[in-house]
């Protein structure tokens, strides 16, 4: 944030290819969004007498007003007002609220982070479950994707003394070797001898 | 022991030179601790018996001459053979079941041979 559009060249090396003026022939890189025709924020306030006309559009007191700072290219927007952190759960529960459920009064000026704020959020602060910046949508992807890969992973091991939850048993035993037969041979060629576990002259103790 | 199913795989995996192979068949001499002669299994069906019923090679161990029988009752009493064949069903079972036995016992014969192999090496 914070990149002075009139001077490019004083923020160092990095930076004189995206601020150089052949690539802000493009244009803009975001754009304004789809508002409401009457709920669109105007222009960013100029001087005095505009500073006070938005400050009454928005409720606020003009020496209360301050709007989102020019520069900042995230949070940039217009004459709307920057009212600083506004929280559901730093408001007053025992107040008696219009909107008891958002802990909102009627016309109370509504702040631009009002749905990463809002009461129904699964954390304290309501910020991690909605980080959809670049790092954090590569973390709550990779969150995902790591248990199923190390899951994947231990299932899937080959080797033969890998973890295996199943009864310890010997292959099945078969009169002939069909393996060794198959396709086209005689399995009647390659038999084997397989014994059980009873003894001669010994009277098997079970039925 | 019915109650192996982790724990011979959790030794298999710290021991892994005196663990059973399961892929392959038991590598000690098979009459090797044995106080008699052990008695060979044999085969109570005979091959054309098995090639009439078209039995897959899976189905032609020591358990088929049970399995031919359970299959004529089967075809005879279709559609509706329900509990007809119920006996002749549980003497298969009951002998797949024993055979079932019987690779587990291998299994674990193995498993004690190769143990005491390894303590034999030991001393």
């Amino acid at each position: 944030a914070g990149m002075a559009s009139f001077l490019p060249r004083t923020l160092g090396p990095l930076r004189t290819f995206s601020t150089s003026p052949i690539v802000r022939l493009r244009g803009p890189l975001t754009f304004d969004g789809w508002y409401p025709r009457d709920h669109k924020p105007g222009q960013y306030p100029e001087n005095e007498e505009e500073r006070r006309r938005a400050a009454i559009k928005y409720g606020l007191r003009p020496e209360d007003y301050k709007p989102m700072d020019k520069n900042d290219i995230v949070r940039y927007a217009g004459d709307y007002p920057d009212l600083g952190v506004i929280t559901y759960d730093h408001k007053d529960p025992y107040e008696s609220w219009t909107d008891r459920h958002h802990r909102r009064n009627w016309g109370e000026m509504v702040g631009m982070d009002m749905m990463n704020y809002r009461g129904d959020r699964l954390t304290f602060t309501g910020l991690e479950a909605e980080d959809y910046t670049t790092w954090g949508s590569i973390k709550m992807c990779l969150r995902v994707l790591i248990p199923m890969a190390l899951l994947a992973y231990y299932f899937s091991r080959d080797d033969p003394n890998a973890f295996r939850w199943k009864n310890p048993a010997m292959p099945k035993q078969y009169p002939y070797d069909y393996a060794r037969a198959f396709p086209f041979d005689d399995p009647r060629k390659f038999p084997i001898v397989n014994y059980s576990f009873d003894v001669e002259g010994q009277k098997h103790g079970h039925h | 022991r019915m109650g192996t199913k982790l724990s011979v795989s959790v030794e298999g995996g710290f021991q892994p030179e005196i663990a059973p192979r399961t892929d392959r068949p038991p590598t000690f001499d098979p009459q090797y601790g044995f106080e008699g002669k052990r008695k060979p299994r044999e085969m109570k069906a005979t091959w054309e018996e098995m090639d009439q019923y078209n039995l897959k090679p899976g189905q032609r161990d020591y358990c088929a001459h049970l399995l031919m029988p359970l299959m004529k009752c089967q075809t005879e009493n279709a559609p509706f053979a329900g509990h007809a064949c119920d006996g002749a069903r549980a003497a298969w079972d009951k002998c797949e079941y024993d055979d079932y036995i019987m690779r587990i016992k291998e299994f674990e014969r193995e498993r004690r041979l190769l143990q005491r192999a390894a303590r034999k090496a030991d001393n």
